[in-house]
């Protein structure tokens, strides 16, 4: 990620962005289609995603199961509408906790600077150099299992680099004029910060959490391959993919279309958080 | 200038691109390779933890030991007739309490120092020490004063009822008459162990020291240990100085720990491995069609059930136990993707234990869920109402997670019941039962040897093992009564009849008898099978000269 | 130089110890015990193990036990492999990992480069898309997909390589590749920005108009500058490849440091969790170090602040 944009956000610069590049754009077509879908997944879906049908077990795509069915007879289509929705929740839940964790923890450490933000920045640094996997495993047997667990498991990992990124900014903006003018002006330390700061970043935060949430994704993925994942009988797309893994050579149709819809999620996010962070 | 520098780039990449695929060699399979050199590739499930055989508690584990020691008696690898080995005859006496052993002339380790009787009383001795805190000590309890010496009553090891009266015989007092003693003696709990080594290595009151290791061990078996890698394999190799090594018609063994079905899948497929130790059961229909000279399926001595906890009401109510058990379909269970010839259970021990453990006897109970319905009302239940949503633990594995989720969907339709699924690594999940924090929960249990009474006894009250919280005197006077009885048809008779009582009260819910299920290369001559996957590797031999 | 680096080893020390000390106590918490098997039903038993390994002693007195040991550099024996130390351990599969996180590390430079040379080479043509498009498909696809994929291919269809297994030298490419293709998308990203800002500087322009040669403009300067920020990346990239991947190792059966990251913390293995946690951040906090260095090699501004 290179995010040196110096410009403030504003949503018709984005979209202006967006629909400049051809592929961002459908990118963005494809996720909103895909969003709405997975979220009215009780409406879409033509099944319950716990349906079994045992005695059908896993059959090829047909007319009555659009994309197949897996080995408990389940309708794969609408596991992974379903599947969709869990994984697009972790993905922006836990983007939410760490762009809230990492926001708040890099505007504090930027604005107070000196001694604090060098120990802020300590602490950053020891969070680092902690192993991830063992971190979040570690994490998910001390407190249970539960999908929320999941998101704030990963949220609280991922917020260490919109951290570091957003108290490098903060410095940055501290020192020039229009923050020193407010400064003279009488303005609390708080409004400057609400005020004047946090709106020089957005667009920088915008960028970041467009990134974070396919790699929050790849990273719920990884949970389900170890079995820590979502409780069964619910789905995730990483599960889906991770079953279909398994499967790929006897039903091969629990692989791709799990993975195609996975993989194009996870493209057509980093698409467009590159396009965004396009000058 | 972009488009030359973008094709002088492209160019460079595809040239890497070839040169990578170049490299690619047809090389002939390892299969092969080790073949012409007699060494047999093995899959085994878990990487051991220890081959110290007086702390080994895995299946995986045993593979390797069974190799690289010999007991008193070994089994035929067919039929698990108990065969001379270390010994060379014995002698029962006193209705079976007394075992009088002769080792055969001139044993000795793999070191050359010559093998004693007294060696058998100090791996026995320490086995049963409580400081060395041995998990298998309790198979040895059948031994008199073995369980008072391990639970720490009897401080003098001395006073244990195993004795060398001289360097070739070992006089063994027991207990009780234990029918299936000698079925017991080739486990490896009941291996000796070279004592001089073991001190040297201060191994002798301790776990943790480094006499296993390749280079220092030294065992008494048809091989050697040669090298043992964590996470990569264990080679073993002939042993010149094992009395029968002519014998023996392979040169070594190479243990592979690939825990992963899948990844063992394909390591056969690639001609890496003779045998696998198990079948992805999502491949089932493809090996079938296409590997089905190389599938076997064969009985094993297991059963795979779920546990209630009886301490947490509704499941304190057996009506509810049964109702819960009556209710799911077993045999949809197989067909759906055990798919391996798996047996549904409706008992606990396996119908193969001991031959044929009450065959042609009637089931102890049957699917019905008119009956479990009308039992579920009796408990005060009627249609699933009012009943709590309960916790359904399992571990995780590809086979636990679609069974729980079958049986979740079964009890919701035929029950109107709720199970709430959890999903827990190995050690959490072993806490949890522990604790006792579960409602129901998956289980199993895979003889360690051939008699009714290693299942059976998991539900005696004093056994701790079954984490049910089960006890029920009648049970345990009938164990007892088996226990002690000197005539066979008695003890048969006891058994039985604690099973009966044991199917009534329903603290398990048995789903399937276990089948064993592996790919084994068609240039293996004589692998022989049994149902506690016992190998001594006596006859599996190749056929070099046939092509594959 | 010399005082900046032993400045940042000193900073170091306090962040190692900060690790050490919450890991040894979170690990506590996690339930279950390193003994719990299946069959060691009775509580004497565990006791006895317990008793055995000093668990039963309080647990701030087994911290300072642990810290005494590791201060002569031994990290203890491990619970789960009786008979080996979490030294020894760690030390035969550091050797595997290394091995195989350098061909991976080497193999995602050069491939992330290349591609994200080209792509940005290639600006917004249509082929600028495919290739950063292509470049993007290692962030999409998990290992685990692509792991088994290759080896139905290559291993079991064309018989190119071995399926699993650590023995023979070929058996390094696939999982190398495996590994190679995620890191090269984000070196393959981060290049092609790089790239494509420095192409709109004006010193390109500039130098162009004085005559020099286009290829000497592109790979001199512009490279030189744009490569940067994959250095910086590097760093921790690096730590992250050497220590193992559990997904690669799992699927091709690696006996490498990746599995233990995963399966001791799943097995309560105590001691080998602390040994995995220092080494990582041992790795962590050295090749930060490293990929510092080296950009104050090409980069004389960032020198100077040293």
């Amino acid at each position: 990620m290179n995010i040196d944009s110096r410009e403030s956000f504003a949503p018709a610069s984005a979209w202006r962005k967006i629909c400049s590049d051809r592929v961002a754009f459908f990118a963005l077509c494809f996720v909103a289609v895909c969003a709405v879908l997975c979220a009215l997944a009780d409406f879409v879906a033509p099944f319950h995603y716990a349906a079994q049908d045992l005695k059908l077990g896993a059959v090829p795509p047909c007319g009555e199961h659009l994309l197949g069915t897996d080995t408990l007879g389940r309708d794969l289509l609408s596991r992974l509408l379903y599947g969709g929705r869990i994984s697009y929740a972790v993905g922006l839940l836990a983007t939410a906790v760490a762009v809230l964790i990492g926001v708040s923890y890099g505007l504090l450490s930027g604005m107070c600077g000196g001694k604090i933000d060098a120990f802020m920045m300590r602490v950053v640094d020891i969070a680092y150099s902690l192993p991830f996997t063992i971190f979040v495993i570690l994490l998910m047997l001390v407190f249970g299992r539960s999908v929320w667990l999941v998101f704030i498991a990963i949220g609280a990992v991922e917020w260490l680099t919109m951290a570091r990124i957003v108290r490098g900014m903060t410095l940055d903006i501290k020192g020039r004029q229009f923050v020193e003018a407010a400064e003279a002006l009488g303005e609390s330390k708080l409004g400057i910060m609400l005020r004047h700061i946090l709106p020089n970043l957005a667009g920088v935060i915008f960028v970041c959490a467009a990134l974070t949430v396919p790699s929050v994704m790849l990273l719920e993925a990884f949970l389900s391959f170890l079995g820590l994942g979502v409780q069964a009988p619910l789905p995730s797309l990483g599960s889906l993919v991770k079953d279909g893994a398994e499967a790929m050579e006897d039903a091969p149709w629990l692989l791709v279309f799990p993975a195609v819809f996975f993989s194009a999620t996870l493209f057509a996010l980093n698409r467009i958080g590159e396009a965004l962070s396009e000058k | 200038m972009r488009w030359r520098i973008a094709t002088f780039v492209l160019t460079v990449a595809a040239a890497v691109f070839c040169m990578l695929l170049a490299s690619c060699g047809n090389a002939e399979p390892q299969v092969l390779k080790a073949a012409k050199q007699k060494i047999l590739l093995v899959g085994n499930s878990a990487d051991p933890s220890t081959l110290d055989p007086t702390l080994s508690t895995g299946l995986g584990e045993f593979k390797i030991l069974s190799g690289l020691f010999e007991g008193l008696v070994r089994a035929d690898e067919d039929t698990l007739r108990v065969e001379p080995a270390a010994a060379e005859s014995w002698e029962v006496s006193e209705g079976g309490k007394v075992y009088t052993f002769r080792l055969r002339d001139g044993l000795r380790w793999s070191d050359g120092e010559p093998l004693k009787a007294s060696d058998f009383v100090f791996a026995w001795r320490r086995a049963l020490n409580p400081s060395i805190g041995a998990e298998y000590a309790s198979l040895m309890y059948c031994i008199k004063n073995a369980e008072a010496i391990n639970s720490g009553r009897e401080k003098n090891l001395s006073a244990l009822g195993a004795r060398a009266l001289d360097s070739r015989t070992l006089r063994i007092e027991l207990e009780a008459p234990t029918p299936y003693f000698l079925n017991m003696l080739y486990l490896n709990i009941f291996f000796p162990l070279p004592e001089h080594v073991l001190k040297k290595f201060g191994a002798a009151e301790s776990r943790n020291s480094f006499w296993t290791r390749a280079g220092n061990m030294v065992s008494n078996g048809a091989f050697i240990l040669s090298a043992w890698r964590i996470n990569d394999k264990v080679s073993i190799r002939r042993n010149p100085l094992y009395w029968d090594t002519k014998s023996i018609k392979i040169n070594g063994v190479d243990f592979f720990p690939i825990g992963n079905a899948n990844t063992e899948d394909r390591a056969f497929r690639a001609g890496q491995l003779h045998i696998t130790d198990s079948v992805p059961i999502s491949r089932m229909d493809s090996i079938r069609a296409k590997l089905s000279d190389c599938l076997r399926s064969e009985d094993w001595l297991g059963t795979y059930y779920y546990i209630f906890n009886t301490r947490r009401p509704p499941f304190d109510d057996s009506r509810v136990r049964r109702a819960l058990s009556m209710s799911i379909n077993r045999g949809q269970i197989i067909e759906a993707f055990l798919k391996a010839g798996q047996k549904p259970a409706f008992a606990l021990v396996p119908p193969n234990c001991s031959n044929s453990w009450r065959a042609g006897e009637a089931p102890h109970f049957f699917e019905n869920i008119a009956e479990a319905r009308r039992l579920l009302s009796e408990a005060g239940y009627p249609e699933g109402k009012g009943f709590p949503k309960f916790k359904l633990v399992y571990n995780t594995s590809e086979i636990h997670k679609p069974i729980a989720e079958a049986i979740q969907q079964m009890w919701r339709e035929n029950l109107g019941i709720e199970a709430e699924l959890y999903n827990l690594s190995w050690p959490a999940y072993l806490a949890a039962r522990r604790a006792g924090d579960f409602d129901v929960a998956r289980s199993n249990w895979v003889g360690d040897f051939d008699a009714p009474e290693t299942f059976l006894g998991l539900f005696e009250s004093s056994s701790g093992l079954s984490h049910t919280g089960y006890g029920n005197p009648l049970f345990d006077a009938a164990m007892a009564k088996a226990r002690s009885s000197a005539d066979n048809a008695e003890r048969i008779e006891a058994l039985k009849s604690a099973e009966n009582i044991l199917m009534r009260d329903m603290p398990i819910m048995p789903i399937y008898f276990y089948s064993r299920v592996c790919l084994v290369s068609p240039i293996l001559k004589n692998w022989k099978s049994n149902i506690l996957d016992y190998h001594n590797y006596r006859n599996v031999d190749f056929y070099i000269s046939e092509p594959l | 130089m010399i005082k900046y680096i032993i400045k940042r080893i000193l900073e170091a020390i306090p962040v190692m110890f900060v690790i050490i000390t919450a890991v040894f106590f979170m690990v506590r918490f996690v339930p279950g015990g390193p003994f719990d098997r299946e069959r060691s039903a009775s509580a004497e038993t565990i006791a006895a193990l317990n008793a055995y390994y000093g668990l039963d002693k309080p647990l701030f007195e087994q911290y300072l036990g642990f810290l005494k040991n590791l201060s002569r550099g031994e990290l203890g024996p491990s619970y789960k492999y009786e008979g080996w130390t979490v030294n020894e351990i760690l030390a035969e599969k550091a050797a595997v990992s290394l091995e195989l996180g350098c061909a991976a590390l080497v193999a995602a430079a050069l491939m992330g480069v290349l591609l994200g040379l080209a792509a940005a080479a290639f600006g917004r043509s249509a082929w600028g898309a495919i290739l950063s498009g292509l470049s993007l498909l290692g962030i999409c696809l998990p290992s685990f997909v692509l792991g088994p994929l290759l080896i139905l291919l290559l291993a079991i269809k064309f018989r190119c390589f071995n399926a699993v297994g650590w023995d023979s030298a070929s058996d390094i490419v696939l999982p190398a590749l495996t590994l190679a293709l995620f890191y090269a998308a984000w070196i393959a990203r981060l290049m092609r920005r790089a790239v494509s800002d420095e192409l709109s500087r004006g010193y390109v322009r500039t130098a162009r108009a004085k005559g020099l040669p286009p290829g000497k403009v592109y790979f001199v300067h512009i490279f030189k500058n744009a490569v940067q920020p994959v250095v910086s990346y590097l760093g921790p990239a690096a730590a992250g490849l050497l220590t193992g991947s559990f997904v690669v190792e799992t699927i091709f059966q690696i006996p490498g440091l990746g599995r233990f990251f995963v399966s001791s913390a799943l097995d309560n293995d105590y001691t080998m969790i602390m040994g995995c946690v220092i080494l990582y951040a041992a790795f962590i906090i050295f090749f930060n170090l490293l990929a510092d260095i080296a950009l104050a090699a090409l980069n004389p501004k960032v020198a100077k602040q040293l």
